[in-house]
């Protein structure tokens, strides 16, 4: 059987008056039903049109699908007219995102807004739509779900308002969630919990989620996969452990020396990585990350590298992942139970 | 009815507790109620309702007392009107006679009729027109949107009175359907303006997006979630252009492309009063005072709508 979610060699260019924006350039994972996959990269590196793609939300022009193509069930859905595409979005697939504070529209009522997804694809009448959004509803977490249902948006917080956004996401019962940062507007301390959220209702209705980031640390706990991204390319893939405990990408080691880390001895400042995502018109020669990469050697400059798989389902497009005595670079800076600590 | 109701959420119209069949317990203000309050605190702008209120509701029940109390706004009755004729107000005439022994009371409440036809009507052809071009040119961006927006500017280029006349001259001179045509037709690029640019704004917030995430269709994300938050200003734009469109038909009658004598409009009579200027200012003060006092009541309450449907302004 074909898998939940196939996405081949995919390219997505803007073309803008100032160049072609190279905002996805190649992307291959599959997604299997009930797995979640993280995607994490920093802002600009294609993980939000990523998303944007696989909802078919990109506005085109000036975005064009230049190659590849994402199958859903073994069905292109880049060849799908807009009707069809309408009948999967926020039905089978399902999206969260980044602001709850600007993804709810204003003048409905928190339950009309929940009972709408119902109405467009379950043909529900008003009432049971209603019934079932106040069902949604208490399913997130929401108290008094009766009469919240009946709130504005201005009327709840931001935590109340993703959680409204997931019930709404939810309420088909989408065989995929996209969740598009959905804790990066929130507090640290609501941001657990929405994570727990989307966890407990995954176990429920066991639809695989996509879980895009730019914090390592919130993929931790959840993803089963993690695709790491840098300008618009897939640096390092494989599965959750062995990106955090054996990366095979100097990007990826970036990421995980800048999470902030409460276990330092002494006062330690951060460890950033030095210098800007490059741009996506005028991508570096060789690997994109070179310029900014602590371990680049002259090679990195003028040859490209692809993805391989170095280890079983475990890849990395760093020109160095064979060389064992160059990943140790890393594992020797940061020793491997100090990296678990991190994430923990 | 459901399909009313539909419609009517569609402009953001209906209390939208009554469709779920539920009684409202919490504390939940609609937009609406809010905008409401906020209205009311405004004195001005009340006064100003409270004005339209009068204006309309004289003008409604006018067949009822006016011809009786007053006399007849048209009909010369010319066995008395060589005495009747420019008399000042006084309790017969409180607004005086005109040169045809005429109550000017009893024409001022008729030409009011008129004024506010033409007014509405007029707003509502361009509100029409506009919301339209201005949805169309905004949403669907590009060529759609340098068409349109061009064929405003050309619009805008023309001298606006000139260009009504012309109309009208081409129209024919009949009645007032073809002022308020005339003035509708000449309105709707500054509506689409500003329609467009709301449209614009409203068009960038998540929750379109998140609207097709859901798999609504473009013409449900246009109406039912980009229009109810893009309309605030072309309901205070339209208050105004009311306003505006009672001038334009005034300016029209005083220059005798609106309505036509003996028929009353404020502006035909602004126009006979002219000769009188010194002899009788009492036929010029009164239609003029109309005028004056019914543009400035809807200003003043496009002012005050403006200030109650900001979302900003919340307290």
């Amino acid at each position: 059987m074909a898998p939940l979610l196939e996405i081949d060699d995919f390219r997505l260019y803007f073309y803008t008056r100032d160049g072609v924006v190279k905002a996805v350039d190649g992307i291959t994972f599959t997604l299997e039903e009930g797995e979640t996959l993280g995607v994490v990269g920093e802002s600009g590196s294609g993980k939000s049109v990523t998303a944007l793609s696989i909802m078919r939300l990109v506005p085109e022009p000036p975005g064009k699908v230049v190659s590849g193509d994402i199958r859903f069930k073994g069905t292109s859905i880049l060849g799908l007219s807009e009707k069809e595409q309408q009948r999967l979005r926020g039905n089978r697939i399902a999206m969260i995102f980044q602001d709850p504070m600007t993804s709810l529209n204003p003048v409905y009522r928190i339950g009309q807004q929940i009972a709408e997804p119902l109405r467009l694809h379950k043909n529900l009448s008003r009432k049971e739509a209603w019934e079932a959004a106040v069902e949604l509803l208490k399913q997130v977490g929401i108290p008094q779900a009766e009469a919240r249902a009946r709130s504005y948006p201005h009327e709840f917080s931001g935590g109340m308002r993703q959680r409204a956004m997931i019930a709404m996401a939810l309420a088909c019962g989408p065989d995929i969630l996209i969740a598009d940062e959905p804790t990066t507007a929130l507090d640290v301390t609501i941001q657990a919990q929405i994570l727990e959220l989307m966890q407990e209702i995954q176990q429920k209705t066991r639809s695989a989620i996509i879980l895009i980031t730019h914090d390592l640390g919130v993929v931790a706990d959840m993803a089963d996969h993690i695709l790491v991204m840098y300008a618009g390319k897939a640096v390092e893939y494989g599965r959750a452990e062995d990106v955090f405990y054996d990366p095979l990408h100097p990007y990826t080691w970036g990421l995980l020396e800048s999470i902030p880390r409460h276990d330092a001895e002494t006062k330690q400042p951060l460890t950033p990585i030095k210098g800007q995502p490059p741009s996506l018109i005028n991508l570096p020669a060789g690997c994109a990350f070179s310029p900014r990469c602590a371990y680049a050697r002259p090679e990195c400059s003028r040859v490209t590298p692809q993805l391989t798989e170095i280890e079983p389902g475990h890849y990395s497009a760093c020109l160095f992942a064979y060389d064992r005595e160059f990943i140790a670079q890393f594992e020797n800076r940061v020793t491997q139970s100090e990296a678990s600590e991190k994430v923990r | 009815m459901t399909q009313d109701l539909d419609k009517l959420q569609a402009t953001g119209g209906v209390d939208l507790v009554q469709d779920t069949g539920l009684e409202l317990m919490g504390p939940a203000r609609s937009l609406r109620a809010d905008a409401l309050r906020r209205l009311r605190k405004n004195k001005l702008a009340i006064a100003g309702l409270v004005w339209i209120v009068i204006v309309v509701l004289v003008a409604i029940t006018a067949d009822l007392w006016v011809p009786r109390w007053l006399g007849d706004p048209v009909e010369i009755d010319s066995t008395t009107a060589a005495q009747r004729m420019l008399l000042g107000p006084s309790w017969e005439h409180p607004f005086g006679t005109d040169k045809l022994g005429r109550d000017i009371a009893s024409r001022v409440v008729y030409g009011a009729r008129v004024s506010l036809i033409v007014g509405v009507l007029a707003v509502a052809i361009m509100v029409l027109i506009g919301l339209v071009m201005g949805a169309i040119a905004a949403y669907y961006g590009g060529i759609w949107d340098s068409i349109i927006m061009r064929l405003a500017d050309i619009f805008f280029a023309f001298p606006y009175i000139l260009f009504a006349i012309t109309l009208i001259a081409v129209l024919g001179r009949r009645g007032i359907e073809n002022v308020f045509l005339a003035i509708g037709l000449l309105g709707w690029p500054s509506i689409a303006r500003v329609f467009r640019s709301s449209v614009l704004s409203v068009k960038e917030n998540e929750y379109v997006d998140a609207a097709r995430a859901l798999g609504a269709s473009t013409w449900r994300i246009l109406f039912r979630h980009i229009l109810p938050n893009a309309v605030a200003p072309i309901i205070v734009y339209a208050t105004m252009s009311i306003g505006g469109a009672i001038l334009t038909e005034a300016a029209l009658s005083f220059l005798g492309m609106g309505v036509q004598p003996p028929n009353p409009s404020w502006g035909n009579m602004l126009s006979d009063a002219r000769a009188f200027m010194q002899s009788a200012p009492h036929m010029m003060l009164f239609p003029g005072l109309a005028i004056l006092t019914t543009v400035l009541a809807f200003v003043l309450l496009g002012d005050g709508l403006r200030d109650a449907l900001d979302v900003k302004m919340k307290e």
